[in-house]
């Protein structure tokens, strides 16, 4: 801060340039101004210390960290939330974002749980009088007439993706993190279906998982071409 | 990418859980909006009970939200109304809406070193509001005057003036012994 403070810029001539070196500070001086104000600068130190500490205040200020409040201000945030008689209403859909992350880990939680579950169950029904030759040919039909209809696309998503804009952190970290969620849930189907290809809820199960998978590579291309 | 971008992308994947995304919407933004609170009024207890006051109001107007900005963008602007009224009924309470620059009060700081940011929190507080509102939002916030001007129902040359006095009064509350 100024060494010449007790020698403030108070002359008339200060007091002439005093708008011009506030115009300075802001960066908003028109450039006319410009040549004046530096001729004054030049031949006086209280300015010239002023204009200095004025710059270091505004430099401080825009570099102030974000202050955290107290961690007791959720709960009576929630507190206050909880008294509030009001439907959800249209919030939730807003709220889109927020939860997706919820939503999808749930899903494909679900998705991945109700496969386990199945599964086993599928493997306990009593053996198919097929032959293994004419099971596996079976389950390789199944398996094609349920991937083959979003292999190609998930294929040219998939190449799409990492040549835009890359995705900011949090919604990345997201839409990775679900993903493997939903992959780790297709396996679980594709299993089920080869045990049994006649199961019908296993086929259902991969189908919506290939669905949700390209619907989340889908939304990481879109949101790097909108990153553009 | 802008906030508002993922917000629709996403939006149709919404889930029902009302609660749990509102906290991530509070997590992601209570530093900020804490922040512009404290600094405006001056000090935390004011400043906490208007973070609850903002995000509650949030809570009931997010039905309210339209796209034409980012959820974010639309938080913060409720926030500076919300402390901007705060201070204005304050200052009604205390019978002074603006105050003339008097003396100040003796330097907090003691010692020759640099300013720190926590010197510069303290000599903020002690801003007369008219000039610390323009202040916070232009050098802090890194509002434009005209948006400044705009938020604080002012011109934009008093904008300029009021940022101006708060940091004339600074550099004397941060000067060294």
């Amino acid at each position: 801060m100024s060494r010449n403070y007790h020698a403030p810029a108070s002359g008339p001539a200060c007091e002439r340039h005093a708008d011009a070196l506030a115009a300075l500070v802001d960066d908003t001086l028109d450039p006319r101004d410009r040549g004046p104000l530096d001729e004054h600068l030049a031949g006086c130190a209280a300015c010239r210390d002023l204009l200095a500490d004025l710059r270091e205040i505004r430099s401080l200020a825009a570099t102030l960290e974000p202050i955290e409040p107290p961690a007791r201000a959720w709960h009576d945030v929630r507190r206050r939330i909880a008294a509030e008689d009001q439907p959800l209403g249209p919030r939730v859909e807003w709220l889109g974002w927020w939860s997706f992350g919820r939503a999808a880990v749930a899903a494909a939680a679900a998705m991945a749980a109700a496969i386990l579950v199945i599964g086993p169950a599928y493997l306990a029904l009593p053996p198919s009088s097929d032959t293994p030759d004419h099971a596996s040919r079976a389950a390789a039909a199944a398996l094609e007439a349920i991937e083959g209809s979003h292999a190609a696309a998930i294929r040219e998503v998939e190449q799409r993706i990492g040549t835009g804009v890359p995705i900011p952190a949090p919604a990345r970290d997201v839409l990775t993190r679900n993903l493997a969620l939903v992959d780790d849930a297709i396996a679980e189907s594709r299993s089920a279906v080869e045990a049994d290809p006649r199961a019908a809820i296993a086929r259902e199960r991969l189908q919506a998982g290939l669905a949700r998978k390209l619907t989340l590579l889908r939304t990481m291309a879109a949101l790097e071409l909108e990153g553009g | 990418m802008a906030e508002t971008q993922v917000v629709h992308a996403l939006a149709p994947a919404a889930a029902s859980d009302d609660e749990s995304a509102f906290e991530a919407l509070y997590r992601t933004h209570a530093k900020r909006i804490y922040s512009l609170a404290y600094r405006f009024a001056g000090n935390a207890a004011e400043a906490e009970d208007l973070l609850q006051e903002i995000f509650l109001q949030a809570y009931r107007k997010l039905g309210g939200f339209r796209r034409e900005s980012a959820l974010g963008t639309w938080l913060h602007r409720l926030a500076v109304n919300r402390c901007l009224d705060h201070v204005r009924s304050r200052a009604a309470r205390q019978d002074a809406v603006t105050e003339p620059l008097g003396p100040d009060h003796p330097p907090d700081r003691a010692g020759t070193g640099p300013i720190t940011h926590l010197d510069l929190e303290r000599a903020i507080a002690q801003l007369p509001d008219a000039c610390r509102m323009a202040f916070v939002l232009h050098d802090v916030e890194g509002y434009e005057h005209r948006e400044v001007a705009k938020r604080l129902g002012i011109a934009t040359g008093t904008s300029k003036s009021q940022v101006h006095k708060a940091r004339l009064r600074l550099r004397r509350l941060l000067r060294r012994p």
